[in-house]
């Protein structure tokens, strides 16, 4: 099961019915989809105390630092401690340092950080099997008490800490849990106000999308150093409105349009390549983390545990830069389309328009991200008979912009073919019911789907 | 000794990394030694009545601040958050108050709290034994403390545990049930509390701290209202009544009531509804769940498809989504913030809480609105940012009540008086915060957020809806009507209002027991904030050179520290510079500073609750200076 909150919440009376998405059968050795996290018992805390020597005077500073802030404070947690051992396959090298933030339901609110370092107390002849050893983590670290890992300021701590003891030319950011992309998981009021990552169960706080970003800012105007590259190992993030928060502060962002497998990111292969081409800017490691994720998701193992299904897997990285020049092209479609001439091509465009989050075709009122790949939908209404010239150009320029200027790379996974439709990049799409919330981020001042969203809406009710 | 040389002595072992009690204990006479060491044996065993003893001697205290610094804070963090927590049971709790009870017996009962050091907590269990050996507590009092602690006997008292298979005849999770049958939850093989035996069960449970009991219970709830919410499509008498009566959810947070209260209003409103409807109009509800049946119906209103009374349209308007063009687009929102501050404050003009709230604005403060999603608040201020922010779906609320859009809201001063005077009981509560942020950066404190603050704030709000109520009348009926329209606000508004005008000495404690339970008092908060520092301080003392240099070097700063809520500071301790950790303590070991302005608020807004009560003049002379 993926790393989607909403679905984690539904768990209860889903588990219990054994019914649709929560039947998804990833279920690699010991992946499980749980409540609260279920952390083995007999898996070690990380070593207190014995924390790696920091970094004094004159230290090296390595080509790129990686920081993953993993918040496993739910029923992640066991997959946080497999993806730290898959880290300590490879380890910090003079190349690569590699830094964890791990929180664990029932750590008592005492998160640790790590160097990473490799597990050598296994013969490792193969990178992808080597560490055998998928509960016991090596590498000492330090305790950090009253750890709030739902808080884009600690995250932000986190960051600044990493990049102040292992300094490197380039900076990777990756935040670990459940992702909820612009999705309404009902907050008091079912407002739409709990859109986010990194939901903390312990401190019952999360990572606003807009958060990212402060933290982002905040880390780059502490350590004048830029995070070049933003991943979110979490479900349903990679969408318009919830990148275009970031596109001032980091480079690459990569991420998801679908639900994530407990399995996150293959993290094993991605530095093992890392260290092989270090040299490579953060492009390179947006294309490194998307081939790698793909390769893992397409392998044999992975593979058999998807045949049958629907389901599959997403990955694409995106070039922040273009995010502007994005708005601009859509902006130009939006007021091409919204002619009423072409109500009953964009109503039939849309009702085909691949839907994510596994298909899912809820109610707008809860935990359904009504997400659905922007590209698509343009296709579709590109292929359209009847669609105008003009709209059609305007199309084909959206399109073009999208897989030539915004997205560095893309892959898909799964035996279900119609994933071939997705692009990387989704995009806010309800049924029946706007969230209100949509209208507060960026995206939505800049661009003109917001209007464009409730101009369909409202001829639907009319 | 002369005072030089003790300040040399001091300075020496402080270079030296030396602590200072084995000195001070040879400075001081064999008594005081004695004193200390029988201090620290009742404090250390959370004896209540050695904690209020140790805090009332304020005159050793402050020798021992002298002496010993960090032994002096240690002592009293202890010695307070054991009289703090000893207050707080001792208090009347009725049964229909467990939850907050749990709530705030969940904040203090922390791994870092000075409670633990003093053997009381994490296991929430401990203050069971502890409250059989110093309190005399009725059998009443002590069952409800067990039910508050989520002791496992207490929660699962009456129910059953049945293994459940699966098809490969492998348990894979438990029902638990009651004895009429209606399952209380599953737990499934998969989530943290699940062992094979119940036994196994109830021994994991045991390490559990209250947090995550209470965390636990409330995702087992939340689920289930989820459920509803998302798959049922019912809302007939015996409906509301299964989900009214379902056990389970009796453990939702303070939110989640809040969502299962409107889930049940949203169901009673669809079914008087439907009363009006034709057979074809509920075919096309049948399959929608509550919400979106709610939605349907209110373009039906709209469109005038439905033949009902204004109230059924008014409840409907009430509890349903907004409709796309009652939503407020990011340009309507920049236009309705810049007009809505100047409307606010023209409003409160003119009352004793409107005037302090133009007192400060005109003494260079700064007004700075936001409308955004409040995270189920009705409005909020943000010290980090300096915004006060109103709760968009609060305002959606009062268009949809009032049948208009937002273009016509912005296009119009008159509407924007109108939501100003709405609204305006949230700027004088936080405008108050706000206030009391500006009192502590000019006082130079760290000021956590406490309880405190809630009581203060509560009162500027009740003070000023209590005397707009007498003396506004538009006011007045816009809340009275506003009350059938709006989701709670103008009741509470009016609420507050009432219990305040009754006794501030009441409406004190409700403001802590009923309204923020789960926000710490001064006290709670001081003592962890001050317990942690002193450790933290402590093992400096056995730091390398280099790393405590890298800290000075490099650390976060006193400004910083003092912008930062009590959660980010204690998960920041090891990063900040060791004098700005000094300041922090010694801001919090002298609590009077804190006690004064808090005392001083109550004050005032206790002498102008009678004031307003008897509509006499009031002199501005009262307003105290911030």
């Amino acid at each position: 099961m993926g790393k989607n909150l909403v679905l984690a919440a539904m768990a209860v009376a889903v588990l219990a019915l054994r019914l649709g998405a929560q039947d998804i059968p990833f279920n690699l050795p010991g992946r499980g989809f749980s409540s609260l996290g279920s952390v083995p018992v007999s898996a070690p805390a990380p070593v207190e105390s014995a924390a790696p020597a920091p970094a004094k005077t004159a230290v090296p500073e390595r080509e790129w630092l990686v920081m993953v802030f993993i918040n496993g404070r739910n029923n992640l947690a066991p997959d946080a401690v497999k993806d730290v051992n898959e880290m300590e396959m490879v380890g910090s090298t003079d190349k690569v340092a590699v830094t964890v933030e791990m929180g664990l339901f029932h750590d008592r609110g005492n998160s640790s950080r790590f160097l990473i370092q490799k597990d050598t107390r296994f013969p490792v002849s193969d990178m992808v099997v080597g560490d055998t050893d998928s509960v016991h983590i090596i590498s000492g670290g330090i305790k950090v008490p009253n750890a709030d890992m739902g808080s884009w300021k600690h995250f932000a701590d986190f960051a600044k800490w990493s990049i102040k003891r292992y300094p490197a030319k380039k900076v990777l950011a990756v935040l670990w849990n459940h992702g909820s992309g612009r999705v309404d998981i009902g907050g008091p009021d079912n407002s739409g106000s709990e859109l986010g990552i990194s939901y903390d169960d312990t401190t019952r706080n999360f990572i606003r999308n807009r958060q990212v970003g402060m933290a982002l800012a905040e880390i780059r105007r502490v350590t004048g150093r830029k995070v070049d590259v933003y991943a979110a190992d979490a479900c349903l993030m990679q969408m318009a409105s919830v990148v275009y928060e970031l596109k001032d502060h980091t480079d690459v962002v990569v991420g998801s349009e679908e639900i994530v497998p407990n399995t996150g990111l293959p993290y094993n292969t991605i530095l093992q390549a890392l260290n092989s081409n270090s040299e490579t800017d953060a492009e390179g490691l947006g294309r490194i983390i998307v081939e790698k994720s793909h390769d893992f998701y397409s392998s044999p193992a992975a593979q058999s545990t998807l045949l049958n299904t629907d389901y599959g897997t997403t990955v694409s990285a995106i070039r922040t830069s273009q995010l502007g020049g994005f708005v601009q092209v859509l902006n130009a479609w939006v007021a091409e389309a919204i002619h009423p001439e072409n109500a009953a091509i964009l109503k039939s465009a849309f009702s085909s328009t691949f839907l994510l989050e596994y298909g899912k075709d809820g109610p707008d009122n809860g935990s359904n991200a009504r997400t659905r790949d922007l590209y698509d939908f343009i296709t579709l209404v590109n292929s359209d008979p009847a669609v105008s010239p003009a709209l059609k150009t305007r199309g084909q320029a959206l399109r073009n912009f999208i897989v030539d200027r915004l997205v560095i790379a893309n892959a898909i996974t799964g035996p279900y073919p119609d994933y071939v439709r997705v692009k990387g990049l989704a995009i806010y799409f309800p049924q029946m019911i706007y969230d209100p919330s949509y209208d507060e981020t960026r995206f939505a001042a800049d661009s003109l789907w917001d209007d464009f969203v409730k101009l369909l809406l409202a001829r639907e009710q009319q | 000794m002369g005072m030089k040389t003790l300040r040399t002595v001091k300075l020496f072992a402080l270079a030296s990394g030396v602590g200072l009690y084995s000195l001070c204990a040879l400075e001081a006479a064999s008594d005081q030694a004695s004193l200390i060491k029988d201090y620290e044996e009742r404090i250390n065993s959370a004896d209540p009545a050695a904690a209020d003893r140790f805090l009332k001697d304020t005159v050793f205290l402050d020798k021992l601040a002298v002496y010993n610094p960090v032994k002096a804070a240690d002592l009293k963090a202890k010695a307070v958050a054991v009289a703090e927590y000893s207050s707080l049971l001792d208090r009347n709790w009725p049964d229909s108050r467990e939850r907050n009870l749990s709530e705030a017996m969940a904040l203090r009962l922390t791994a870092q709290s000075p409670l633990a050091k003093v053997g009381l907590a994490p296991e929430p269990e401990k203050t069971l034994a502890w409250a059989a050996k110093y309190k005399k507590y009725s059998a009443s009092k002590k069952a409800l403390l067990e039910k508050a602690a989520r002791n496992w006997d207490a929660v699962f008292k009456g129910l059953s545990f049945w293994p459940r298979f699966n098809l490969s005849g492998v348990m894979d999770s438990w029902e638990v049930s009651g004895s009429t049958g209606p399952y209380f939850m599953f737990i499934d093989d998969r989530e943290v509390v699940f062992k094979n035996t119940e036994a196994e069960m109830k021994a994991f449970w045991a390490t559990m701290t209250l947090q995550e009991r209470n965390n636990y219970l409330n995702y087992k709830a939340d689920s289930r209202l989820n459920s509803y919410i998302e798959n049922s499509t019912r809302s007939d008498f015996s409906k509301v009544s299964l989900v009214g009566s379902t056990e389970i959810l009796r453990y939702l947070d303070g939110p989640g009531q809040g969502r299962l209260q409107k889930y049940i209003a949203q169901m009673n409103s669809v079914e008087i509804a439907k009363t009006n409807l034709e057979p074809s109009q509920l075919d096309k509800l049948s399959q929608q769940p509550i919400d979106q049946q709610l939605y349907l119906l209110g373009n039906a209103f709209d469109k005038s498809e439905i033949q009902g009374s204004a109230e059924v349209e008014r409840g409907v308007d009430k509890l349903r989504p907004s409709k796309p063009g009652e939503t407020i687009s990011a340009q309507n929102n920049w236009l309705l913030v810049s007009m809505l501050g100047p409307a606010m404050l023209a409003e409160v003009k003119g009352t004793v809480a409107g005037e302090k709230l133009a007192g400060f604005y005109a003494s260079g403060a700064k007004l700075d609105l936001a409308i955004e999603s409040c995270q189920g608040c009705y409005a909020k201020y943000e010290p980090s940012s300096g915004k006060l922010i109103f709760d968009s779906e609060l305002i959606q609320q009062y268009m949809r009540a009032n049948n208009i859009t937002t273009e016509i809201l912005v296009g119009s001063r008159e509407q924007i008086s109108l939501l100003g005077k709405y609204l305006a009981p949230m700027l004088a509560h936080e405008g108050t915060h706000q206030m009391q942020h500006a009192w502590a950066d000019k006082a130079g404190v760290y000021k956590p957020y406490v309880q405190e603050d809630e009581v203060e704030a509560n009162s500027m709000e009740a003070l000023y809806t209590m005397e707009k109520l007498k003396t506004d009348p538009g006011f007045k009926s816009m809340m009275t009507q506003m009350r059938y329209s709006s989701i709670g606000y103008a009741d509470k508004r009016l609420e507050l209002a009432a219990a305040f005008s009754v006794n501030t000495n009441e409406f004190n404690n409700r403001v802590r027991q009923v309204y923020y339970p789960g926000l710490p008092s001064f006290d709670a908060a001081s003592s962890q904030i001050l317990s942690a520092v002193s450790d933290e301080l402590s093992r400096r003392n056995y730091l390398a050179a280099a790393d405590l240099a890298e800290i000075e070097g490099t650390g976060i700063g006193l400004e910083e520290a003092l912008g930062m809520t009590t959660q980010e500071l204690s998960g920041s301790l090891g990063e900040i510079k060791t004098a700005a950790l000094k300041k922090i303590q010694d801001d919090l070991l002298h609590s009077n500073l804190y006690q004064d302005h808090y005392r001083s608020a109550g004050d005032w807004t206790g002498s102008m609750q009678k004031a307003v009560k008897k509509g006499g003049k009031r002199s501005k002379s009262v307003v105290p200076a911030l």
